[in-house]
């Protein structure tokens, strides 16, 4: 059933979603709102993930890795599909039930500027948190000093604002107001893409610091591929609202097996001048419109090895002996005897077609 | 080196600008040549200075509270102090600027190609429909499918990466010698970033422009760079032909921004080396060496600022910013066979 299931992993995971579909109406005309089309954002999307992982979600603006993010977090109701966390349905929860669930799921966005209010105080905005948990008086007071020595930052920032801080130390305030509540899951919606390199590795070495320490699990949406590998244990490759491959993250490195990955591996510049000039032609066209997407795989215009199936049936998720999925229907860095072994994940989206894999000249 | 002048000689530029805080010295005394033809890429954290020094040069920072010194001399023209009227007959003519967000660069209620056409007339004596055609063809040099359609569209209807093609079509408008580009691709997904900063180098390549290509990301660098200046606190702390700044950094920042990408193509490390502490005030900048409170390497003599200058034997033009000894840096900065910057700072 589970993907990569190490054997000290608990049976259950932290978090599982099951065909987890968000639309959004496009509008038009100006008295009466008639619904033009759907962006279908989400479409139909199937992971899970387990204490104390940390799973990289990696895509190209559009792809829908930020409003996914902001569905697991209950801040976007999905459409269709599910969200268990401990194996329980998080829909069928009530009011009450969601409230506690916030606790446990906590989100530390991009833009640390606009995600903090400028009319609070640091130490106003962390103890919201703190006050959840029932914390008062002195035992807050001690919690909450102990909370921004955690997040590297001095008791004396208690009383300054947002503004008076660096890029870098705001993040770290966001992390530490997610801390406040003692999560057991932290989504990280690129949490470093604002960020200066220098201060960027601070933050990244502080995230994986903590998340030995208070036993997190992490989702890092990203579109830096290599900030993802150097956090995540898994990547999940996202594009136009499918993930396309969903693997080990070393592995998805070494041998990217859905082209869009490959491609994006390429884009990506190196630091090393023995490379330059080596680097492949880059991909050609823009992903497409999300109104109107593809039929058969979402790829298909942009891919250099599309057939005549790629442009009729949209591939299904291929769950290979190495723990790898990926959604090809030509896959790449794959040999006759793992494409033999292989077999269709249940992670597979509803609608794709059951066609095994093959190779191309 | 050839022996014809640089096309661009900045000597000793600095821009201020007076705050109710204090003085803000944003650049401060930055030397630089740019050669014919050749691609020059500026380095920097935010807050560096690199925009503001390339903006200064064509006259774009026009801040009441601005303060400039120090020259620039394009072609044997002073652009620092030039009138208005002599900056605009350089400015789009002669040395094109590709800003780093298109869709606030272009106007939304002008049809693209008119814009673009504007351009061209403000510099050419051409008919109208000469300038049109002109635009086409650029727009389709710069790959932008169905040209002559698309003309007529808004900036709306493009994309990001089409939007900087756009402005790239635009810059090559007038063949300029010089073209400054101020992280051209920041705004734009990794596979489109990767085809538009190819096809920008290989355009300069083809018509024998200049490039200063202002950017954050060393991979850009490896890949494009025939020089390289890196910034840091308003001053530039070391500048070196790209296979020298990468083989021989001299500079403890250069070793720092180095090793701190995280990089795909090397076995993942458990933690990703970091530069302590925060770039500098820029109101109250440190004294001597910006980089002091942050380097694990200072000592004595970083009180005083280090001068700009060739510190190697036989690499006239390879400059850097530090007091250390050449050896004692090349023995500092290897760690497990890497450059990078270890040992804390205070």
């Amino acid at each position: 059933m589970s993907v990569a299931t190490v054997a000290s992993m608990p049976p259950t995971p932290l978090l599982e979603v099951e065909h987890l579909k968000l639309y959004f109406p496009v509008k038009s005309g100006v008295v009466l709102d008639r619904v033009a089309g759907w962006v279908r954002a989400v479409d139909d999307v199937s992971f899970e993930i387990h204490e104390q992982e940390t799973l990289g979600l990696v895509g190209e603006s559009g792809c829908g890795k930020t409003t996914l993010a902001r569905c697991l977090v209950q801040l976007l109701d999905p459409t269709e599909g599910a969200i268990r966390f401990r194996g329980e349905a998080v829909g069928a929860r009530g009011r009450a039930g969601r409230r506690a669930l916030r606790r446990e799921l906590q989100i530390v966005f991009q833009d640390p500027q606009a995600s903090l209010n400028p009319r609070k105080r640091i130490g106003q905005i962390v103890s919201a948190g703190l006050r959840l948990r029932g914390l008062k008086g002195r035992a807050a007071a001690d919690e909450l000093r102990r909370l921004l020595g955690d997040v590297g930052l001095g008791v004396e920032y208690v009383n300054r604002f947002p503004h008076e801080f660096s890029g870098g130390q705001r993040q770290r305030v966001g992390v530490a107001r997610a801390l406040a509540v003692r999560p057991s899951l932290i989504v990280l919606d690129e949490p470093v893409s604002a960020l200066d390199v220098s201060v960027q590795s601070q933050v990244i070495n502080l995230l994986s610091d903590l998340q030995d320490e208070f036993r997190l699990g992490y989702i890092f949406v990203a579109h830096d591929l290599s900030v993802v590998r150097h956090v995540s244990d898994r990547i999940a490759v996202m594009y136009l609202g499918k993930i396309v491959e969903l693997s080990p993250g070393d592995e998805l490195y070494r041998r990217p097996i859905h082209p869009y990955t490959a491609a994006l591996l390429d884009a990506i510049p190196v630091p090393d001048l023995a490379r330059r000039g080596t680097r492949a032609a880059p991909v050609r066209g823009e992903p497409p419109n999300p109104l109107d997407p593809p039929a058969g795989c979402r790829f298909h215009p942009r891919c250099p090895r599309a057939t005549d199936v790629c442009r009729a049936v949209e591939p299904q998720l291929t769950a290979y002996p190495s723990g790898h999925l990926a959604a090809c229907h030509h896959p790449l860095n794959v040999n006759g005897g793992e494409l033999a072994a292989a077999t269709r994940s249940q992670l597979s989206p509803l609608t794709s077609g059951s066609e095994a894999p093959t190779l191309v000249a | 080196m050839s022996t014809q002048p640089p096309l661009l000689e900045v000597d000793e530029l600095s821009v201020t600008f007076g705050t109710d805080d204090g003085t803000v010295r944003a650049v401060d005394g930055v030397s630089l040549a740019v050669e014919q033809g050749e691609i020059l890429c500026v380095v920097g954290e935010s807050g560096s200075g690199k925009s503001v020094m390339t903006s200064s040069l064509i006259g774009l920072t026009r801040a009441a509270n601005a303060r400039f010194s120090g020259r620039a001399v394009f072609d044997g023209v002073e652009l620092i102090g030039a009138s208005e009227r002599q900056l605009e007959r350089i400015r789009g003519a002669e040395i094109a600027v590709i800003p780093q967000d298109p869709m606030t660069a272009l106007d939304p209620v002008q049809r693209i190609g008119d814009q673009i056409a504007e351009q061209i007339r403000a510099h050419n004596r051409v008919s109208k429909r000469e300038a049109f055609e002109t635009t086409v063809a650029l727009m389709e040099r710069v790959g932008i499918p169905q040209a002559r359609t698309r003309a007529r569209a808004f900036v709306h209807q493009f994309s990001g990466g089409m939007r900087q093609r756009i402005m790239i079509a635009m810059a090559l408008s007038c063949d300029p010698r010089l073209i400054i580009a101020d992280e051209p691709t920041t705004a734009l997904d990794v596979t489109i970033q990767a085809q538009i900063l190819h096809e920008l180098a290989a355009l300069c390549r083809q018509t024998g422009a200049a490039l200063i290509l202002v950017t954050h990301d060393f991979g850009v660098v490896a890949e494009l760079a025939d020089r390289v200046a890196v910034m840091y606190g308003g001053r530039i702390i070391e500048q070196a032909s790209v296979t020298e700044l990468f083989g021989d950094p001299q500079h403890p920042y250069t070793w720092g921004l180095l090793g701190s990408v995280p990089r795909v193509d090397r076995p993942r490390s458990a933690r990703l080396p970091t530069i302590g502490g925060a770039p500098p005030s820029l109101v109250r900048p440190p004294t001597g060496c910006h980089f002091k409170p942050r380097c694990p390497h200072r000592f004595e003599p970083c009180d005083d600022v280090p001068p700009l200058v060739s510190r190697l034997p036989g690499q006239p033009n390879h400059r850097d910013r530090c007091w250390l000894d050449v050896e004692e840096k090349r023995r500092l900065r290897l760690v497990d066979g890497d450059i990078r910057l270890v040992g804390a700072a205070t």
